[in-house]
């Protein structure tokens, strides 16, 4: 809309301040009711409204240096102590979920943190008499394979979306943004008799979730391609002069810059599987060896009297599960950032 | 960063509108282009022809930046522009259609209102953008006016005024010099005009738009059935083989891999139809006609099913079918086009393309077909599919009773349409209501996990703060527990009788206990309150980034010339933020719109909120937002799926058109033409 | 020439496919089965899932059929076996165990096989009357009663309550209020009336004043007709005596006894058998167990305890079934039907009894089950027989006491709010 603001096509020339032409100096000089816009002269840093310098003598200037100092100092204090409150208010639940797990009193919800008896009988309880292992092995199998093929699917669609120009790509991109827009359970029952037909479902649902979560992930390659449009066109070019495959260019030359996408997207496929509960439970049909470790934790505390019975051993699942992905997210953390700034950069 | 530099610079270079006749100097020195006539408009009065002189190197990048931040910024202020108008077109509705239900029209009065308040920052940082722009425009383009060149006339001081107000009056756009002479006042309301009078224009491009591609839909379609036609008529026997045999014609022209594919996939769609497809397809119509029979067996005295028809996998497998043939009408149209074209190539007397250099050029210039096979069959299949199945379950009676296995369901038509649309009935105003939350919610939870992760960044990152890193390892911790335990916990923490109240009371701050989860309202802000704490961490790893890749020195010189701390931030903090999560900010928008998780986990969409009475056996709660009541419309006692989908169908239609638009208006994809 | 050859032979083989199609259509559904051993998948409600693979070994070992089950058992609750089973009804398990409320709506998604006169004689000869009749859609028995105990009673604490208090609701409520605990907490009432599903516990003052709600159904659990006296003088005076407790600025809108432990405690917690045990460590010895309290309204509709009229409160009183889903092989069914006889009769009742205490639909195996103070206080409780009701009844329900809540109180609000109800009721027929 913008661009039709004035007549003709957009462009906008201004008098460069050193060089003014003639007329316009002249035109300037006859403005009295009209303005003509203030003219800054350098970029974002200068946009800041420029305050008149302290003009006093020198010992105002110390004077004032001095108390910036002391203002920062106080700043800081204040900062340190919000930090501290932040930790205290965000690690809390946690701590509290810790606490819990190790509580041997008794399993149900009670209303105070700290446990009165500790002890590791939830964690002996977990592995013994849950069927929490394989739903461990469940969600790890899981995991591993759905980021292995995510990532190849995310990287081949952002790829081709990134630097081929082909009949129906405009189409593709809009038909992935539209339905990616749908509220996804809604198709559960439809994708569980499906899996049902094909024996993927109950103890077997590990794989058929497989199959859902893979089949569908070329839809999340917005943050690859944000990426490897980053990457500049003329390494292609240059490559494509020197007589390498567009396979060639794709594994050689363009794979090995993305490290940090690439890493990005095998986390993020990894970690889909651990929080996963609505679908799992719904696929695995109550067989409790098909469930990953969030439909089988939640599992455990479906109704009133289970949680009365599993509500510490739920907690102890809950800090088996987050060590891991903890371990994993502070080590790669880096990579996290990079991927989703690196595709937010270019959109 | 050095590196990111350094392809930016290099993408920047095919970034430069074209109408800029460029040289490029590889050492970045300052090159002069003369451009007669590709600036100016011959027909401006000021009569000027331009020199530009340009630095490549500076002007890509900044200007690159600027033009985004800019359209971006547009995009969202038209966004935030059309909701307020709709929202009281939406209350004038109900007061005057149906004042009984006065609420609904005081929240669409308050996302207005919240809207306007997002509003006023957008647009100042709008017209600071635009500000930049031109400044940036002007800075690194160098102008020389040459007299005598154009018309070359110069008009006295009074006749441009005159002019001027000739020319607004009579509502004529303005050129930019103009422009430049209104003061700010006149400015704005100059502005905002052309903005409103360009808002029908822009709607009528893009209907016209629409319509010259559906028109061009029908005319290819057409062309393709005369083209086939005459194929046939004008082929060689050998293709008209193909007609009937797919890939005859590739086979005979040694193309062995072609042929053998066309024919194979003939004969499993043959095969599949024979099978089960022209059973599944014939079914379609009635979604099946016999329910199950029981059987007496009068040895063992027991009654057992025979199931005869299965509504469910009827409309599955029948839509299946569809898909399959869509396919096949494609694939055979393909094998006639190339049948075509063979024999073109052979009446030419050229050689044709053999198996082994199709196969080559898979991996080669026809790469993506490869890539994009498995990923785009996967994406048919378990979205495209699925969705479609799910809008057609809306035109049918399926829910628990007729659950097609043992009670068959139907087509019904709109009927499920109708009772959503009744006006003023319960489920309506519940949707509208449930649907303003939504809106509310994901704005909120949206812009508060924005700024206030960013917030708690930049204090972690100031100059001064130590064990910086301390900090960031607590906060990044949190992400990695699963949120249906750490949620849990929390909703424990503050129930009616948990330990928060329990602790309260103990202290003697308060005599009974707060109802966190039990008050419509309390509940709400509780859902946003804990929202951003499970947001915090992420924003706030995500700014760490990107705030440290603001040039130290923007701080420094807006420091010295006397910039305090708040100034900084919205000179050069904002600006910057936005510019690079402005994408981020909009599917973190679409995300909080089907964020199940924290509402879920909380409250279950609670506490119920029985004045909507209930759907499906479901009673919707004040916290809930569409997708949980979804969740529960189809996971309830009556298992309404009829509803669910009509609902989610409704949904769909709002959020797609919504985001299809502001897609396209985002600098991202506009400026992939550019690349094109 | 040779490239003739070639397309006859492609058309040849396209045939080929279809050809077989059509054989192996006419051919296919054979299904081979060893007709002694069968795979079945066996839900059960939670606690019993080992007890059950025992009792199904020992049915292997000792029936004459020599059928041996392969059985799967899983753990899902009885409240939510048929809304699973009606959601993917193919994959719902063999057999599996339900609450009586929900028969009507199992019977009608055809998620029941009718029982064979062997089945149905077993059960009326050796359960309990009620539990028998309770098993009944449109007259004929559609499932075998597991047990008899799904009702409601009051847990408290005895610090608290004092022992004669329990029988009247303002009493207890008094005894509530006044309290302060050592730890500087009150204490407070549970009783889940608003909550999510909350009607099951609601509908007890309505049947204490004298209320009525029966729905009839025909032999499909298609509901037929209704009669429905809530919206009456009597339903009035229900309503008033729930205001009571739901403005009890004590109450709390639960049925889990883990509020005994929680942040602020509460004193009395109405649930069933199935909280007997976490009660038991929650308050040990304190653990006090009563059948439900009397309340008392007066003329204006606030009567303090002996003002006006007492009402005595009513639980729901009815069975578990075990179910078996509708099969295709007529053998397997009658195979099936025995296992389900088997691990419904006395022996198999009376180990569910000694292991979770769960109370016996046979009438044998209750009279032995003696020990349990939670199966006693349900047995000495004012009872309603647990009734067929559409699905949509509990939420109509749900949302009358959701609305009478927030409601003023006075005799006009209260009245809309019924006749908002029975216009409900209207429509739920009609559809």
């Amino acid at each position: 809309m913008t661009d039709e603001l004035f007549e003709g096509e957009v462009f906008e020339f201004y008098p460069a301040s050193e060089e003014k032409p003639q007329e316009i100096v002249e035109m300037e000089a006859a403005e009295d009711t009209f303005e003509i816009s203030a003219m800054p002269e350098v970029a974002i840093a200068d946009m800041v409204p420029a305050e008149e310098p302290e003009e006093n003598a020198e010992e105002g200037k110390k004077k004032k240096h001095i108390s910036q100092r002391t203002k920062n100092r106080i700043l800081n204090t204040i900062i340190h102590i919000v930090l501290a409150v932040m930790c205290v208010v965000w690690i809390l639940p946690f701590i509290g979920i810790v606490f819990e797990s190790f509580r041997c009193e008794s399993t149900g919800v009670v209303g105070y943190i700290l446990p009165k008896q500790w002890g590791f009988d939830n964690y002996v309880r977990l592995f013994k008499e849950t069927n929490f292992p394989r739903w461990f092995g469940n969600t790890l199998m899981m995991g591993v394979v759905t980021a292995v093929v995510q990532t190849a699917f995310q990287l081949a669609v952002a790829y081709v979306l990134s630097r081929f120009r082909f009949k129906g790509r405009k189409f593709l991109m809009n038909l992935i943004l539209v339905f990616g827009m749908f509220p996804g359970f809604l198709t559960l029952i439809l994708l569980y008799t499906w899996m049902y037909d094909w024996h993927l479902t109950d103890a077997n649902a590990p794989y058929g979730l497989i199959i859902i979560y893979v089949a569908s992930s070329g839809m999340g390659y917005y943050i690859a391609k944000g990426f490897f449009d980053t990457i500049s066109k003329s390494l292609d070019e240059a490559a494509r002069v020197d007589g390498a495959t567009r396979m060639q260019i794709f594994f050689k030359l363009i794979l090995p810059l993305s490290k940090p996408i690439v890493i990005y997207t095998i986390l993020m496929g990894f970690m889909g599987p651990w929080g996963d509960f609505v679908m799992a439970s719904f696929m695995a049909n109550n067989a409790a060896d098909g469930y990953n470790v969030a439909a089988g934790l939640q599992w455990l505390i479906d109704t009133p009297a289970k949680k009365n019975m599993n509500y510490t051993t739920f907690c102890a699942g809950g800090v088996v599960v987050a060590l891991p992905i903890t371990v994993l997210f502070l080590l790669l953390q880096k990579y996290y950032v990079a991927g989703v700034t690196g595709g937010a950069v270019k959109g | 960063m050095s590196k990111r530099e350094t392809m930016e610079l290099a993408i920047g270079g095919e970034m430069l509108p074209m109408r800029f006749l460029m040289k490029y100097s590889y050492q970045g020195e300052k090159y002069a282009a003369f451009t007669p006539a590709c600036g100016a408009d011959p027909s401006d009065e000021e009569g000027v022809a331009l020199t530009h002189i340009v630095s490549a190197e500076t002007k890509s990048k900044e200007r690159t930046r600027q033009r985004l931040l800019f359209r971006l910024l547009t995009a969202v202020t038209c966004i935030l522009c059309i909701i307020p108008v709709l929202c009281v077109l939406l209350t004038a509705l109900v007061f005057v259609l149906q004042p009984d239900f006065w609420w609904v029209g005081m929240s669409g009065m308050i996302v207005a209102v919240a809207d306007l308040i997002v509003l006023i920052p957008v647009a100042r940082a709008l017209a600071r953008a635009r500000k930049d722009r031109k400044e940036q425009k002007r800075r690194e383009t160098a102008y020389e006016v040459l007299p005598g060149e154009g018309n070359g006339e110069v008009f006295s001081e009074f006749e441009i005024r005159y002019r001027i107000i000739e020319k607004l009056s009579k509502n004529e756009p303005l050129s930019m010099l103009e422009y430049q002479r209104l003061n700010i006042w006149r400015k704005f309301l100059y502005r905002s005009k052309m903005f409103f009078r360009g808002i029908p224009g822009w709607f009528g491009r893009k209907f016209k738009r629409l319509g010259l591609r559906l028109k061009a839909f029908g005319i290819s379609i057409w062309e393709n059935i005369k083209d086939i036609g005459a194929t046939f008529k004008n082929g060689s026997w050998k293709t008209r083989v193909s007609y009937f045999f797919m890939g005859f014609g590739n086979l005979s022209h040694r193309q062995v891999l072609r042929g053998v594919l066309f024919f194979l996939f003939e004969v499993i769609f043959v095969g599949f139809m024979v099978l089960s497809g022209g059973h599944w397809l014939g079914k379609f119509g009635t979604l099946g006609t016999t329910r199950l029979e029981k059987v007496y067996d009068p040895v063992l005295d027991v009654w057992v099913d025979k199931h005869i028809d299965n509504s469910f996998k009827i409309l599955l497998y029948g839509l299946l079918t569809i898909f399959f043939i869509a396919a096949f009408v494609y694939t055979w149209r393909l094998n006639v086009k190339q049948c075509r074209i063979l024999d073109e190539i052979t009446a030419t007397g050229k050689r044709v393309k053999s198996s082994k250099e199709d196969i080559q050029s898979l991996a080669d210039n026809e790469f993506h077909k490869t890539l994009l096979s498995l990923p785009v069959l996967g994406i048919v299949m378990f979205t495209v599919l699925p969705i479609v199945f799910m809008i057609l379950v809306g035109f049918t009676s399926y829910d628990f009773e007729n659950d097609g296995y043992n009670n068959l369901f139907t087509w019904c038509g709109l009927d499920n349409f109708n009772r959503v649309f009744a006006f003023g009935s319960k489920l309506s105003l519940a949707f509208g209501e449930i649907l303003a939350w939504t809106l509310i919610w994901a704005v909120v939870a949206t812009f508060s996990n924005y700024f206030l992760g960013m917030f708690v960044a930049m204090m972690i990152n100031k100059k001064g703060i130590k064990i910086k890193k301390f900090w960031r390892t607590i906060l990044v911790m949190t992400i990695a527990i699963p949120q249906f335990i750490s949620l849990l916990y929390v909703s424990n923490l503050f129930a009616d009788n948990g330990i928060v109240n329990a602790t309260l009371m103990r202290w003697g701050w308060i005599d009974s206990p707060i109802r966190f989860w039990g008050n419509g309202t309390l509940a709400k802000v509780m859902v946003l309150v804990i929202n951003i704490w499970v947001g915090i961490p992420y924003l706030m790893l995500i700014t760490t980034g990107i705030l440290m890749n603001i040039p130290a020195d923007l701080y420094e010189s807006a420091q010295i010339d006397g910039a305090n701390a708040f100034q900084q931030f919205c000179k050069i903090t904002m600006p910057y933020m936005l510019f690079v999560t402005g994408p981020y900010l909009l599917t973190s928008f679409v995300s909080n719109i089907n964020n199940f998780n924290v509402i879920y986990l909380l409250t279950q969409g609670g506490p119920e909120h029985t004045a909507w009475g209930e759907v499906g056996g479901y009673i919707a709660g004040d916290t809930t937002i569409l997708i949980t009541w979804l969740f529960g419309i189809t996971t309830g006692p009556e298992a309404s799926y009829k509803m669910a989908s009509v609902i989610g169908t409704l949904i769909f239609l709002v959020v797609s058109i919504l985001s299809l638009v502001v897609f396209t208006i985002m600098p991202s994809t506009r400026r992939e033409e550019d690349y094109a | 020439m040779k490239k003739q050859l070639l397309a006859l032979g492609m058309g040849t083989l396209m045939l080929l496919p279809a050809l077989c199609g059509v054989a192996a259509c006419g051919g296919g559904g054979g299904e081979n089965k060893d007709g002694k051993s069968y795979n079945i998948t066996v839900w059960v409600g939670e606690g019993t899932d080992t007890l059950t693979k025992q009792q199904i070994q020992r049915f292997n070992e000792t029936n004459e059929d020599g059928v041996t089950f392969n059985a799967n058992v899983l753990i899902v609750s009885e409240s939510k076996a048929v809304g699973d089973a009606s959601s993917k009804p193919q994959s719902c398990a063999d057999i599996f165990c339900f609450a009586q409320d929900q028969l009507a709506r199992a019977v009608h998604g055809n998620l029941l096989m009718p029982l064979n006169t062997g089945s149905v004689n077993a059960i009326t000869s050796s359960c309990d009357e009620r539990s028998v009749e309770g098993a009944k859609i449109g007259g004929s028995i559609r499932a075998f009663p597991l047990t008899y105990d799904n009702g409601y009673f009051m847990y408290y604490d005895k610090r608290v309550v004092k022992e004669e208090h329990i029988g009247s609701l303002e009493d207890i409520l008094a005894d509530v209020d006044a309290y302060k605990g050592e730890d500087g907490l009150p204490r407070n009432f549970s009783m889940n009336l608003t909550d999510d599903g909350g009607s099951w516990y609601s509908a007890s003052f309505f049947y204490a004043t004298g209320c009525e709600s029966e729905w009839t159904t025909d032999d499909e659990g298609n509901f037929i007709d209704y009669s429905d006296t809530f919206n009456s003088e009597q339903g009035l005076i229900a309503l008033k005596g729930m205001q009571k407790l739901l403005k009890f600025p004590k109450y709390n809108a639960s049925a889990e006894v883990s509020d005994f432990s929680a942040g602020i405690p509460s004193a009395v917690v109405v649930s069933g058998i199935w909280g007997y045990n976490a009660a038991k460590t929650a308050l040990g010895d304190n653990l006090g167990i009563a059948p439900l309290p009397s309340f008392w309204v007066d003329a204006n509709g606030n009567g303090q305890k002996d003002e006006g009229e007492s009402y005595q409160l009513k639980t729901y009183l009815g069975s578990k079934f075990m179910g078996i889903k509708p099969q295709s092989d007529p053998y397997r069914a009658a195979y099936l039907q025995k296992l389900a006889q088997f691990l419904t009769n006395e022996q198999c009742q009376r180990e569910r009894y000694d292991a979770v205490g769960w109370g016996p639909s046979n009438k044998a195996a209750a009279e032995a089950a003696t020990t349990s103070p939670a199966l006693n206080a349900l047995n000495d409780s004012a009872t309603t027989p647990q009734g067929q009701y559409p699905t949509g009844w509990w939420a109509k329900l749900d949302v009358m006491v959701g609305n009478a809540k927030t409601s003023t109180g006075d005799d006009a609000s209260l009245n809309a709010l019924l006749s908002t109800y029975s216009n409900a009721l209207n429509e739920l027929k009609k559809s």
